[in-house]
């Protein structure tokens, strides 16, 4: 392997550039043949992302939070905001603006000294810097409309950002340096910079005015009755644009009544008009109040629809945020196999054409009505999936559960055989140890006591740490526990063994000592190298010239029932520490000693 | 108040400036910790903003035995590892198993908190004040004002090659540089 080559294709992958399929397949050999090598790219992957986030700080550190604040906007209840907004730009109080973000860092500032380019970017922090300005206060012609009001904030906003997009596009390969020039844009950046906030200033407060604020009643309170919905007529559904394309790959078309044209980003959706992406290809479709749809390949989207916004899913998948939308006035999905009404969620759907495989809806926030061809409707909460097909009935149910994370403060002990002890290297800082035995045993005072320890489980009567979770039935998930031997000496590797039982279940290895219990599994070999790492069965065959740990195959387990299971961790005459035992369907090799699987990050 | 529990409180009652003052402290090293995650900068600042979403709406129960940073890092972890398992179905759906596995390794990364992201991206800036000039030229061209591998190596008579090796060794330098800051300030303390 050629290290100056494998640099040069990392550097392309992380830029994103197009690698051949040869040269995929040769980085990929690369870093699956040598973990010092791919652990090195990826921790330098991770400097990339830094250095990209930190660039893109010193462009515009107040992007994100603008991006905050406009779907914040967009997800309060439109005629509240609007009679806000129209209050607060008819009456002009001058108010502070928000206080500049702080420069970059200094070391950035010798960098791009270093570079060159350092007058520019004191031009920037200088005019950041100084002192608010504030334009005259507006005057409002009367009782201006609330739609109108907005519309002019909005383009105003749209204008100041197509203007920012224009000076922050890349130069062209053609295009030489020109440190003049860029000091000058970098000039207009900042003005346009402080346009914005100024007009992002008069929206944030006016948002803030409109947030609703949190109402104790009591029975005296009188109840006042909600104010009238808006007229939501819709437009003529011709000339109405309801949401923007606000980012496409590969090949996507508008589907109109004439036919399809190719789709550009930026480009208004009306009503009526609808959406196909091909294969490999991808939209983001984005509505005025923060609504955003992700369409996935193969996808064909028709009649969008704004007021009682809504739109016809023929085939494909998208995933989308919904902004909470006006009491009664639900987005409607209707696909050919039923349709799914959303007040404010996060939910995924997937259409296939076939009828008999129908409509998936995967919901993770919120609650969607989910209603089939036949009229029946569920309701699909957070974490729950329904699918409308033809042939079948429609129920909401679970996620199926891939993975499992049982850490130690889960577990409840029983018995004198586990404590509970605080270690530093444990996950979450807390792990079960057991010090049934003393390395000063020998074979056959080891044998004994292991045989003894083993019969106590076998007839129940040992000691155990017990957890109580939820996992899927007739689902292989592969055991991994995370374990650390305490032993040391000549005989260490004997005293590391404990064994794991699961109620109802089968797991996939049988040890002679636990043949009349099919879910008990042996964790043994802990004892090969120091600190924690992941054990699947067997890792130690005792053979003193073992160099690597024999568990090659990992262990599975089945339950044969949904829901609730049991795990009982016993100790096997061993001197070791156990800080999380993971289920999983998806990692079917060893993790890294390092790895922290999912929700053990927290201390 | 400007400290940072009065902004929590603020936020609480429904201030959207305060939330967005909280934002300002702590976005970037979120999007940097995130950054070390997924590798597309654009669903990097995707996922941030899920983050910030998802934090705004369920401040409520925001509970004070853990820092907001802790908090907000947690909320961007677990949006990033969706992202992540998303991205992982779609690239096995085209078969890109470069992207597939580099996906699934950057899952496995141990995770950061928030403190520990300072301490890098601290560590980072001084590295990055201490490159050679030619480096800190090429980092600033590179990163700061986007011109591309093929352009810097017009601009500076090198072959497009050079450029993409150079890089990738600048970044390692500076990931060395964290590395031994780490282990100094772990010495010292």
């Amino acid at each position: 392997m050629n290290r100056d080559r494998i640099e040069e294709l990392w550097s392309k992958f992380l830029a994103h550039q197009d690698l051949s399929a040869a040269d995929e397949r040769e980085l990929l050999d690369a870093l699956q043949d040598d973990p010092a090598l791919r652990r090195t790219l990826l921790q330098e992957a991770r400097v990339d992302g830094w250095l990209r986030v930190r660039a893109s700080d010193l462009r515009d550190s107040e992007a994100p939070i603008r991006r905050f604040l406009k779907q914040v906007g967009a997800e309060k209840d439109e005629s509240g905001f609007i009679k806000k907004m129209e209050s607060r730009l008819a009456t002009p109080t001058r108010r502070k603006t928000a206080r500049p973000a702080p420069p970059g860092p200094s070391s950035w500032n010798l960098l791009l000294a270093a570079a060159g380019v350092i007058v520019g970017i004191v031009a920037l922090v200088a005019l950041l810097s100084e002192p608010t300005r504030h334009d005259a206060p507006k005057v409002v012609r009367p009782t201006p409309s609330a739609l109108e009001t907005r519309r002019v904030v909005e383009a105003k906003l749209q204008e100041i950002d197509r203007e920012r997009e224009r000076l922050t596009q890349p130069p062209s390969p053609q295009e030489k340096v020109n440190p003049n020039a860029d000091i000058e844009r970098r000039k207009a950046l900042a003005e346009l910079d402080e346009r914005r906030k100024r007009t992002e200033q008069e929206l944030n407060e006016a948002i803030e005015r409109a947030t609703p604020r949190p109402v104790v009643r009591t029975e005296e309170t009188p109840v006042v009755p909600e104010p009238p919905t808006k007229d939501r007529t819709p437009a003529p559904a011709t000339e109405s644009a309801v949401a923007v394309l606000e980012r496409i790959e590969g090949e996507v078309q508008i589907v109109g009544k004439d036919g399809t044209t190719p789709a550009r980003a930026e480009q208004s959706l009306r009503a009526g008009q609808g959406l196909e992406s091909g294969a490999k290809s991808l939209a983001v479709l984005r509505y005025p109040d923060g609504t955003r749809l992700e369409i996935g390949e193969g996808t064909r989207l028709s009649n969008l629809r704004d007021a009682a916004k809504g739109l016809l899913m023929e085939r494909g998948s998208l995933r989308s945020q919904i902004a909470k939308q006006p009491k009664g006035q639900p987005m409607i999905f209707a696909t050919p196999h039923g349709e799914a009404k959303v007040l404010g969620t996060t939910l995924r759907l997937l259409v296939d054409p076939d009828p008999k495989k129908g409509s998936r809806l995967d919901v993770e926030e919120g609650k969607v009505e989910f209603k089939n061809l036949a009229g029946k409707t569920v309701l699909v909460e957070s974490g729950h999936y329904a699918v409308a097909a033809a042939g079948s009935d429609i129920v909401a149910k679970a996620f199926p559960i891939e993975e499992i994370v049982l850490l130690a403060a889960s577990g409840k002990v029983t018995g004198s055989e586990w404590r509970p002890v605080k270690d530093d290297k444990a996950l979450r800082g807390q792990a079960w140890e057991t010090n049934t035995a003393t390395t000063t045993g020998n074979d056959t005072t080891f044998w004994k006591d292991f045989n003894s320890a083993a019969t106590r489980v076998t007839n129940h009567s040992a000691a155990f740490v017990e957890f109580r979770f939820s996992a899927d039935a007739e689902k292989d998930y592969i055991i991994w526990v995370r374990s650390a031997s305490l032993a040391t000496g000549p005989n260490a590797a004997y005293f590391d063994q404990v064994a794991i039982e699961f109620a109802n279940a089968r797991v996939s290895k049988t040890w002679s000592i636990f043949k009349d219990n099919p879910g008990t599994v042996e964790i043994n070999g802990h004892a090969l190298k120091m600190g924690y790492w992941w054990v699947s069965g067997d890792a130690d065959t005792q053979d003193v010239t073992q160099t690597r740990p024999a568990d090659t195959v990992p262990v599975t387990v089945r339950f044969a029932r949904g829901g609730t299971q049991v795990l009982r961790l016993y100790s096997l005459a061993s001197l070791a520490r156990v800080d999380a035992i993971l289920l999983t369907t998806i990692r079917k090799t060893r993790p890294e000693d390092s790895f922290v699987p999912p929700g053990a990050e927290l201390k | 108040m400007d400290d940072e529990s009065g902004l929590i409180e603020e936020a609480r009652k429904g201030s959207v400036e305060a939330f967005s003052r909280l934002l300002r402290i702590h976005q970037a090293p979120l999007r940097a910790f995130l950054a070390g995650l997924i590798r597309d900068s654009e669903a990097v600042d995707d996922v941030a903003q899920e983050a910030f979403m998802g934090a705004y709406r369920s401040l409520e129960a925001y509970k004070r035995d853990a820092s907001f940073r802790t908090w907000l890092f947690a909320i961007a972890r677990n949006k990033a590892l969706l992202y992540l398992r998303d991205e992982a179905r779609r690239r096995s759906q085209r078969s890109e198993s470069l992207q597939l596995a580099v996906s699934a390794w950057l899952s496995e990364e141990p995770a950061q908190d928030g403190s520990a992201v300072d301490r890098e991206l601290r560590l980072l800036d001084g590295c990055v004040g201490k490159l050679p000039k030619t480096s800190a030229a090429l980092v600033s061209a590179y990163y700061l004002d986007r011109h591309s591998a093929d352009q810097i190596a017009q601009q500076t008579g090198k072959t497009e090659v050079s450029v993409w090796k150079t890089l990738s060794r600048i970044r390692q330098a500076l990931r060395e540089c964290v590395e031994l800051g780490l282990t100094a300030e772990a010495g010292g303390a």
